[in-house]
């Protein structure tokens, strides 16, 4: 708009210039001119007093040098009262140094900005303001006044600090409930590793408790064993008493018909030394149910195994001489002490050299080793049958005989514990010489096996804790 | 020489018959049987044996309560017993408690070799 007045200042100078007319014609038309510059004018300002938004125009120092009707409406003052006067007593003082700043910003070359900041109204209320600055410049480039437009944003503003406020509440909520969210994440993890503490100590209950069962199931299988045993026992003794008496009759008889029969009788001395030594077999089977069911009756006292099984050895020397068997032992100098019933491991040892004995050819060798170990996974796999006896860990002592024999048939190696199974021909050994030999063994919470070399023969395994 | 007089005292009827026929077969001994444990102790007063085989286990009275009998009487307390049992497993001559023990079946061998011993005691 004030552009325009320019123009048509500029039009009427050319005017001037341009038409030399008379004089009367010269004021008629200055008055025509006149009377199209007021009515521009008129026009031009009724479109800025009519606009809604705030138009000003103001000098350097903030002096106001025109305000339009919304201008005043807006702050509630005439005209008058604001003209030569700086707008600087509108703005709330903290908003002012911003506002020097941004006019101080303006350029030739950058000549317009926009700002907003706070007015004080009449009332003394606080409201918004965006203002669009324009320098204005001479034709010397030289800083002329400012205009300013500007509109109430009091509106946005408070929907601004309204969002703002919710931001700044959403985001404290946020912050709250991360915070809540990290204190129940830290609650849940120490619960998680509670939980895990927990599981751990569970499963060390669970083995500790099947460790338990397993000893249990082991003391309960010695109980039975113990009661059948018993049975066995009175039931042994029983039938021990009923037929070694009408044995005792029959060997009795047959001394007297051996004496009192004809000496030249050879056919009945045949028979009568054959019922003698079936009357001497029944006894030895009979003597051999009375060892096996006695076995829980021994007594333990600490004995030095190498001492036994050297007197062992003795007890047997005459078979080892009669078949010119050489016996090769190596026996641990350091064995420690083991509670033991001596007659009967004696009984076990020399049960397994006459075996050993029986087995090798005349002028073979017989090996006999003791020693003291540690027990491993691999010793646990070469067990055969119950190994719930040892633990990986356990301190044995493993004594060991090995003969160069025939070996056992491996369909019959698994019933050489079995009672009256034997491999001698019939009429010698009772079966029960094993079978016995376990159940020693087994009393004494130790272990027997028996298998075959990879190279031949038998090797025999005893196995007693520490 | 006079024979030896031996007191068998014993259930088994027919053991003590032939025992007594093995025995007296060896003309060294002479053998009186009984078949009552009951009777023992008046057996021996009457028959005054040099040596008393005497089995354990007997129906109506057992050979140690005999035995104490007969120790308790002062002409019989002297005798020397020996046990004839089925009742220990090993067939050797075995003391136990000082008596000793001669387990069924025996030898008759092994049986005299025990009684003369016993009885030179």
């Amino acid at each position: 708009m004030i552009d325009e007045l320019e123009i048509l200042r500029s039009r009427v100078a050319k005017l001037e210039k341009t038409a030399p007319e008379k004089i009367g014609d010269k004021v008629s038309r200055e008055k025509e001119i006149e009377e199209e510059l007021k009515k521009s004018e008129r026009r031009y300002r009724a479109i800025v007093q009519d606009q809604a938004e705030l138009i000003c125009r103001f000098l350097p120092d903030g002096t106001l040098t025109f305000v339009n009707d919304a201008y005043c409406r807006y702050f509630g003052r005439k005209q008058a009262e604001l003209i030569s006067r700086s707008f600087m007593t509108l703005i709330p003082e903290e908003d002012r140094d911003m506002v020097h700043k941004q006019f101080n910003s303006l350029t030739y070359d950058n000549p317009v900005a926009t700002c907003e900041h706070r007015v004080i109204l009449p009332s003394g209320e606080i409201s918004w303001m965006s203002w669009s600055d324009q320098a204005i410049f001479d034709d010397q480039n030289r800083l002329m006044e400012f205009q300013s437009v500007g509109r109430d944003i009091t509106q946005r503003k408070r929907m601004e600090e309204e969002l703002q406020k919710a931001k700044n509440e959403l985001e404290k909520q946020v912050r709250d409930r991360t915070a809540e969210l990290s204190l129940k994440n830290e609650q849940l993890l120490r619960k998680v590793e509670e939980h895990r503490q927990t599981e751990k100590e569970l499963q060390e209950a669970f083995a500790n408790l099947t460790d338990a069962h397993k000893e249990l199931e082991d003391a309960q299988l010695q109980i039975i064993q113990a009661a059948r045993m018993e049975s066995v026992g009175i039931l042994a003794a029983g039938v021990a008493h009923e037929v070694k008496n009408p044995l005792a009759t029959i060997l009795m008889g047959i001394e007297y018909l051996s004496n009192a029969a004809s000496s030249g009788d050879e056919t009945i001395k045949a028979i009568l030394e054959d019922m003698e030594q079936t009357v001497n077999r029944a006894d030895s089977i009979v003597r051999g149910l009375l060892d096996f069911s006695s076995v829980g009756d021994m007594t333990f006292r600490p004995y030095q195994l190498n001492h036994v099984i050297l007197k062992s050895i003795d007890l047997v020397r005459h078979e080892l001489d009669r078949k010119n068997i050489k016996l090769i032992t190596g026996l641990s100098a350091t064995l420690p002490v083991v509670c033991i019933d001596e007659d009967r491991i004696c009984q076990v040892f020399v049960n397994l050299f006459l075996n050993a004995v029986h087995a090798v050819p005349d002028g073979g060798n017989i090996m006999i080793t003791a020693y003291e170990k540690t027990v491993t996974k691999s010793d646990l796999w070469k067990c055969s049958g119950n190994t719930g006896k040892f633990k990986i860990g356990d301190g044995v002592i493993v004594v060991e005989i090995e003969d160069r024999g025939r070996g056992i048939p491996e369909d019959q190696i698994m019933k050489v514990f079995d009672p009256f199974f034997t491999t001698r021909p019939a009429g010698e050994g009772t079966g029960l010489g094993l079978t016995v030999s376990r159940s020693i063994v087994e009393s004494h919470g130790g272990k027997l096996d028996i298998v075959n070399r990879k190279d031949g023969g038998v090797r025999s395994t005893i196995v007693f804790k520490r | 020489m006079a024979k030896k007089r031996i007191l068998l005292i014993d259930d088994q009827k027919s053991f003590t018959r032939i025992l007594k026929m093995n025995l007296e077969l060896t003309g060294r001994y002479t053998v009186k049987e009984e078949n009552r444990g009951v009777c023992g102790l008046a057996a021996a007063r009457e028959f005054k044996p040099h040596c008393i085989l005497l089995d354990i286990v007997m129906p109506d009275l057992g050979g140690g309560e005999v035995a104490a009998q007969i120790k308790s009487d002062p002409d019989l307390r002297d005798v020397p017993i020996i046990y004839l049992t089925a009742l220990i497993k090993k067939k050797e001559e075995k003391i136990i408690g000082g008596t000793p023990y001669v387990a069924k079946p025996v030898k008759l061998q092994t049986l005299i070799t025990c009684i003369e011993n016993h009885m030179n005691r």
